[in-house]
Parts: structure tokens; C-alpha cells; sequence
């Protein structure tokens, strides 16, 4: 016999609140996507304040959507799907509204990918990472972001290079590591980070095992993130 | 590459009007013109009967009613839907419900909410380059031409298509269809050998199962879910094996573990509840099939041999009244075929009998047999044995004989079935009579069998095609018959030329074979000729 009031289960609980907030979400977003069409270019001050109004729904979005997989990864109910993607696909999707959106604010997005490069990952969770880096990008770089996807001794990498400042010191050293506070220059918690060293980690091929890393010595001269999946 | 969609009719199935506008718009703007809207499974459906669909954008989330997955579940199974036309299910996250569930029906693509245009024609245009390559593979395999669909896969492959491992794996899943399990092997030990990926896994021991290498099949199922405990595929098939092994128990708590991981998965709940009967575990018979009673509310799918089961168990363990009950609403919920009408009046006259309450039991009793006699009376093993089964208990021997001599002339080479006929004469108390009577019949069709055959060797394919069709009247169940008139059939139009109907014929017995047993190396073998006529 199964009790007839059951205490709702928190993922439960955590999964329904996040349906909600992102169908507000969506229609936020789609609201704003049609008003910048509908200016058409022209009006670059209003333009300018969608985009960035744009670019903060989402990243609402995505912290919920890695808030709903970090949970799932913790306890054990994230369905991984590797399967075979063509990179410049994938970037392709991953990429596509930030052109627009880094434009508006004077940043020159660029993709640099072999047309046959082809990878097996999670796209779910790789969009994740790379939908966060680039939301955050602005902060941190001048003008310039180049992504970028080679095949490098057996593992892929992917390369987020700007042209900015630099990451600070302690991302550098233990970058998946959660910062206890917030820079308050940035607004980062480093939560974005430490997906992406998670999801990379679910990702593993003959004992080697996916990883992230930060440095300073980018190809545009500014910071360059990385992710290696085996 | 520009794909059109203006000549595209699309479907947006969506509960919320805003979200229906928005997508309209958005296909709007990158070129869509026929787009017509659904607010929920019942208009979506309504729709897809009136006209035929070539693009359906579907919500998963819908509300009380059918969902996205029911939706497609339908579409496919009447034919709304075809092969080549494209279905992409909305979620509002990584559906990991739906990637949880064994669903017989996959939708071509996800898109998870919030999306905007660019990202919706990106995923669009992505599918359909996909679906165009896999056109004609998908539709020779509609007609289980597999001989065609490899070829084709073949050539997609030397061309260099970016679609390599896709193709790979659905050539392997052909192969297993085929029943060339070396060559799945193979193939799948192939991509292994480049990359090690869960889909050629899962195949590689697929292969091996069916070639018993029971040990390797495990090997492969193990470390598909070492590596990721969510992969229900794995779970199944591990099932599948220790099924195999004879191990029902251990079958019984794979599954066990796998519905807990997976709860709201119709067909592994009812997987289990069989598989639970069957070791006679009813409590979690009952529960499984409480489960698939449940789930299956808004499903096309849904079936009143569900509720069967579930009274089935619930009296065995005792809820004679619930189920009687069950029975009862089934009754009113579904319009039943003569067939289930009696197994269900059948089930309450016996539930009815161990409440005590004989007069109605016999009022029940009374409604299956006038049933019986007045239908085509059911001929498939199972239920016919069940039958027979029924009337020696109700003190009919009669009637029972009857069935059992029916199901010896539909059955006369399944040893299996010839033992359980003959455990029900025994019962009877003419386990020497009964003896006799299998004999005789199986006598009688061997003979009949290899008189068709020898017309057939000495050319007189008119005398040899009459006979077996007389013969397939009368046991249109029997599996040898079937292949033999199909396969006079196809010798006459390779001689003589493709006769619409003697092709027609020909396939409907081949399909009658397919239900019961579809690995048939024989009916396999004929299935290739029959396309080869068509070429």
C-alpha cells in the first residue's frame, strides 16, 4: 500500500521550479529577440541596452540549467549522452546568438574549426560550458574572442582565447575550485567554473579522464580557457 | 546548405497560445508559410487525420493529458506520421524522463526551452539534412527490404558522408534485424575499434546474445553500465540474458532495478510484470501492472490486456474483489474484440467462483461460451490453450477437446505446444486418447505438407498453391503452412511473372509468419525472394 501523502522529492521539487522559471524565461527571451528585430539595426543605444538585457536572461537561464545537472550529477540521476558531433556543428549552435549578441556590445566574436573535426561528447553539458564562458566573456575581454577546436595527442581541445586582461591568480591555479565569496569586479562565484570541470570529468575514454584549464598566455594575448576531453 | 521550407507543412503543438504565436514566427522568418497549430494531443491528432504533416514541433509537457511522446506514439503507430517526415519534441530540460524510458518511438530531435529562431532553424535544418540522407534507408526498411537498405547504407558510406557513424549504427541494427549476427559483430567491433561508444557496445552485445556467446554479451553489458549506471538499454539487455540463462529470478531483479532507476517507463513495467507472474512473485506483479494501468491512461497504446494481467494478479494474490472491479471498469473503458470480451468474461467467472457467487460466476461462464461459438475462434497458442484450459475446469471436455484438436492442427511443429496439449489431455483423464488424437492430426499434416511440397517439385505450382490455400483456411495460424503457400506462391510468379494478387497473398502470409515468429531463417529467406520479384 502506498501512503497517499508523499513528501515530494527535492529534485522533484527543484525540477518543476525550473520548468517554470525558464518558460518565463523563454518568453522573456523571445520578447527581446523580437524587439531588437524589429529595430532593425538602427536605434544602436536601445539595441545596445536589449543585448545587454539579453545577454543577463541568458545567464539565468544556464545557471539554471547547471543548477538542475549539477544536482542530477551529485546524485547520480544525469543520463550521460556521448554520442559523435562534427565540431563545426556544434559550435555552430553553441556560437550562434552570441555573434549578435557580443557585436552589440563591441566585442569581435570569431570560430576557428577544422570542417571534419568530428568529437564524442555530452552536447547537452558541453553547451552548458561553453554558453557560461561566453556570457562571461564581456567582463573580461577587450574586443576579441576566438573559439577554437583541434585534435591534440588523442585528446580534443577546445580553446576560448580574449583579448582582455587576464584570468585573476587564483583561477589559474585550481580553476574547478569554488571561490568562497564573489569578485566583486566580475559578479563570478566561479559556479560556471566548476561545472565545467565537472561535466568535462564525465567524460572519459580509456582510463584518461576530461579537464579544464586556465591560463594567461593566449593566443590572443589576453586569458585563454581550455577544456580537454579524452 | 539552404534548406526550403516554404513548400514544408508544419505542426506546433503547444498548451500555451503565446508559445504557439512565438514559434509561428520564428518559422515565419526563415521562410515556413503552412504552419498550423494544436493546443493539446486531442486537436494535434484531429489535425494530423485531416492532413499529412511533413515538420511537427511538439511540447512534451502538454498538461493532463496526452503528452508529446503519447502524441508521436500514436502518429507513428496509425501511419499519421511517416518515416521521412520530421518530429522534434520541445523540453523544458534534458529530457532525462523520456531518455529513461524504452520508447518504441524516438523523435528525430530535442530542443530544450528557452530557444530563439536562429537556434530552432539551426536544429531544423540539422535534422532534415539527416533525415534526407536516411530517406530511403528508412523506407526500404518499412518494407523489411534489408538486402536494399545495406546497400544503400554502403554507398553512403564510400561516399565519404559526414554521417559515418550514424550510418554504421543503423547498418548494424539491421544486421540484427537481418539475423546476421556475424556480420553485426563485426561491424560493431569495427567502430569499437576506432572509438569506443555506447551505442556499438550495446550492439557488440546484442551480437553476442544472439549468437549465445553469453559470456561476451555480459562483458559488454557490465561495462556499459560500470561506466554509466543510467543506461537502461544495458539493464534490459542484461535482463534479456539471464532470462536466456534460464535465470528468471535474476531477470526478474534487474528489472527490478531498473524500474526503480526508471519508474514511469510503460513497456519495462509491463516486462516486469510478466516476467513476475511468470516466477509467480504476484505482489510485484500487481504492482508493475497497477504502474502500466497507470501510466497508460492517456496512450494510444494503452490496452485492455493490461488490465487483464493486473486482475490476474490481484486474484492470485488474494484482491478477488478488486479485481473483479478491474475487470468491471475495463470493461466500460474499452471496446473490446470478441477475443477479449471472453478472456475478460472468462477471468470474472473464475474470480467470481472463488468469491462464491456461483450464480453470477455461471452468468459469466455463459456470456464466454456463447462468444466462443458464434467469432472466429482464437487459434494463437496462448489464448486457445487458456481455453481449453477454462472449459475443463468449467467440466466441458467436449469443448476442450475441440480447442485442443484446433491448436494440434495449427501447431502440429511446436513441441512446446504438442507438450502442453497433451499435459491438458492428461488432465482430462485421456492422456491415451489424447495421445492418439496429436498423432493422427500431426499425421494428417505432415502428409498434407509434403504433398504440397511435392506438386510444387514436380512443377504442378496451380495444384500445389490450391492446396495450401485450402490448407491455410483451415489453420491460419500454423506457421509451416503459411511459409509454404507463400513460397508456392513466389515460385510461381518467379516462373511466370509478379501477379498482384498472388504477391498480395504471398505477403500476408509472409506477415502472419512475422507475428509469430519473425527469426524464422525460412520465412527470413523468403521475405528476400519477395523483394527480389519487385526488382
Amino acid at each position: 500500500m502506498t501512503k497517499s501523502t508523499e513528501k515530494l522529492d527535492f529534485e522533484t521539487i527543484l525540477a518543476s521550479s525550473i520548468h517554470d522559471m525558464k518558460n518565463s524565461l523563454g518568453m522573456l527571451l523571445n520578447s527581446l529577440d523580437e524587439l531588437v528585430s524589429s529595430l532593425d539595426g538602427r536605434d544602436s543605444a536601445r539595441s545596445g541596452k536589449l543585448t545587454t538585457l539579453q545577454l543577463e536572461a541568458k545567464r539565468v537561464n544556464n545557471n539554471l540549467i547547471q543548477l538542475l545537472a549539477l544536482y542530477r550529477m551529485g546524485s547520480g540521476k544525469y543520463a550521460v549522452n556521448i554520442s559523435d558531433h562534427y565540431m563545426t556543428d556544434f559550435f555552430g549552435e553553441a556560437l550562434v546568438e552570441f555573434y549578435p549578441l557580443l557585436e552589440n556590445s563591441g566585442v569581435q566574436l570569431e570560430m576557428d574549426c577544422p570542417e571534419d573535426l568530428q568529437w564524442f561528447f555530452d552536447e547537452n553539458l558541453l553547451m552548458v560550458v561553453i554558453t557560461n564562458i561566453l556570457n562571461n566573456i564581456s567582463r573580461y575581454t577587450r574586443d576579441r574572442v576566438r573559439v577554437s577546436a583541434g585534435e591534440k595527442d588523442g585528446w580534443l581541445v577546445i580553446q576560448i582565447d580574449d583579448n582582455g586582461d587576464g584570468y585573476p591568480e587564483q583561477l589559474l591555479d585550481l580553476p574547478g575550485r569554488i571561490i568562497s565569496g564573489v569578485d566583486i569586479q566580475t559578479g563570478s562565484t566561479g559556479l560556471g567554473l566548476y561545472f565545467s570541470a565537472t561535466a568535462a570529468r564525465t567524460h572519459t575514454c580509456r582510463g584518461r579522464e576530461g579537464f579544464i584549464s586556465l591560463s594567461n598566455s593566449g593566443t590572443l594575448g589576453g586569458g585563454c580557457f581550455s577544456l580537454h576531453l579524452p | 546548405m539552404n534548406i526550403k521550407y516554404n513548400r514544408r507543412k508544419f505542426l506546433v503543438i503547444d498548451d500555451f497560445s503565446e508559445m504557439r504565436k512565438a514559434i509561428k514566427r520564428m518559422i515565419e522568418a526563415f521562410g515556413g508559410v503552412d504552419i498550423d497549430e494544436a493546443k493539446d494531443g486531442k486537436q494535434a491528432i484531429h489535425l494530423m487525420e485531416k492532413r499529412h504533416f511533413n515538420i511537427v514541433l511538439c511540447d512534451y509537457n502538454l498538461g493532463e493529458e496526452k503528452n508529446g511522446q503519447q502524441i508521436l506514439e500514436e502518429a507513428k503507430h496509425r501511419n499519421l506520421l511517416k518515416s521521412y517526415d520530421i518530429f522534434i519534441m520541445i523540453t523544458a530540460e534534458t529530457s532525462t524522463e523520456m531518455v529513461l524510458s524504452a520508447i518504441d518511438y524516438k523523435p528525430d530531435d530535442y530542443i530544450s526551452k528557452p530557444f530563439t529562431r536562429n537556434a530552432l532553424k539551426l536544429r531544423l535544418d540539422r535534422v532534415a539534412i539527416r533525415k534526407a540522407e536516411f530517406m530511403d534507408i528508412d523506407l526500404a526498411l518499412e518494407q523489411q527490404d534489408y538486402a536494399r537498405a545495406l546497400t544503400v547504407c554502403d554507398q553512403r558510406i564510400e561516399s565519404g558522408s559526414r554521417n559515418y557513424f550514424g550510418l554504421l549504427k543503423v547498418k548494424g541494427e539491421i544486421l540484427l534485424q537481418a539475423g546476421e549476427y556475424q556480420a553485426a559483430q563485426e561491424i560493431y567491433q569495427q567502430v569499437l575499434d576506432e572509438r569506443e561508444q555506447p551505442w556499438a557496445k550495446l550492439g557488440l552485445g546484442q551480437s553476442c546474445y544472439y549468437l549465445k556467446d553469453y559470456a561476451g554479451a555480459e562483458r559488454q553489458f557490465q561495462e556499459l553500465l560500470n561506466e554509466n549506471r543510467l543506461n537502461m538499454d544495458a539493464y534490459d539487455w542484461l535482463a534479456k540474458l539471464r532470462e536466456a540463462q534460464g535465470d528468471s529470478t535474476a531477470a526478474q531483479e534487474v528489472l527490478m532495478g531498473a524500474t526503480k532507476l526508471s519508474p514511469k517507463s510503460m513497456n519495462r513495467q509491463k516486462d516486469l510484470g510478466q516476467l513476475a507472474y511468470r516466477n509467480e512473485d504476484f505482489s510485484i506483479a500487481e504492482k508493475s501492472y497497477r504502474t502500466v494501468v497507470r501510466l497508460g491512461k492517456n496512450s494510444y497504446l494503452k490496452s485492455v490486456d493490461n488490465h487483464h494481467w493486473l486482475a490476474k494478479s490481484l486474484t492470485a494474490n488474494g484482491s478477488d474483489t478488486e479485481a473483479l472491479q478491474v475487470l468491471r471498469n475495463a470493461r466500460k473503458e474499452f471496446r473490446q474484440s470478441d477475443d477479449e470480451i471472453r478472456q475478460s468474461a472468462m477471468l470474472e467467472g473464475t474470480v467470481l467462483q472463488k468469491l462464491g457467487r456461483d450464480d453470477e460466476a455461471q452468468k459469466a461462464i455463459a456470456r464466454a461460451s456463447s462468444i466462443g461459438n458464434s467469432g472466429q475462434p482464437a487459434s494463437a497458442a496462448d489464448t486457445a490453450l487458456e481455453q481449453a484450459r477454462f472449459h475443463i475446469e468449467m467440466g466441458e471436455k467436449d469443448k476442450a477437446v475441440e480447442i485442443l484438436k484446433r491448436i494440434v492442427r495449427n501447431h502440429h511443429d511446436d513441441e512446446e505446444v504438442l507438450a502442453r496439449v497433451q499435459e491438458l489431455f492428461d488432465e482430462m483423464g485421456l492422456g491415451d486418447e489424447g495421445g492418439e488424437i496429436v498423432t493422427s492430426i500431426k499425421d494428417e499434416m505432415v502428409q498434407l505438407n509434403n504433398k504440397g511440397v511435392r506438386l510444387a517439385r514436380e512443377g504442378q505450382l496451380n495444384e500445389a498453391i490450391m492446396l495450401f490455400e485450402e490448407a491455410v483456411q483451415g489453420m491460419p495460424d500454423n506457421r509451416v503452412i503459411n511459409l509454404n503457400a507463400a513460397q508456392v506462391l513466389i515460385m510461381h510468379m518467379e516462373e511466370n511473372g509478379v501477379n498482384e494478387k498472388h504477391k498480395r497473398q504471398s505477403w500476408e502470409y509472409l506477415e502472419r509468419v512475422a507475428k509469430i515468429e519473425p527469426e524464422n531463417e525460412k520465412y527470413r529467406a523468403l521475405v528476400k525472394m519477395y523483394h527480389k520479384l519487385s526488382s
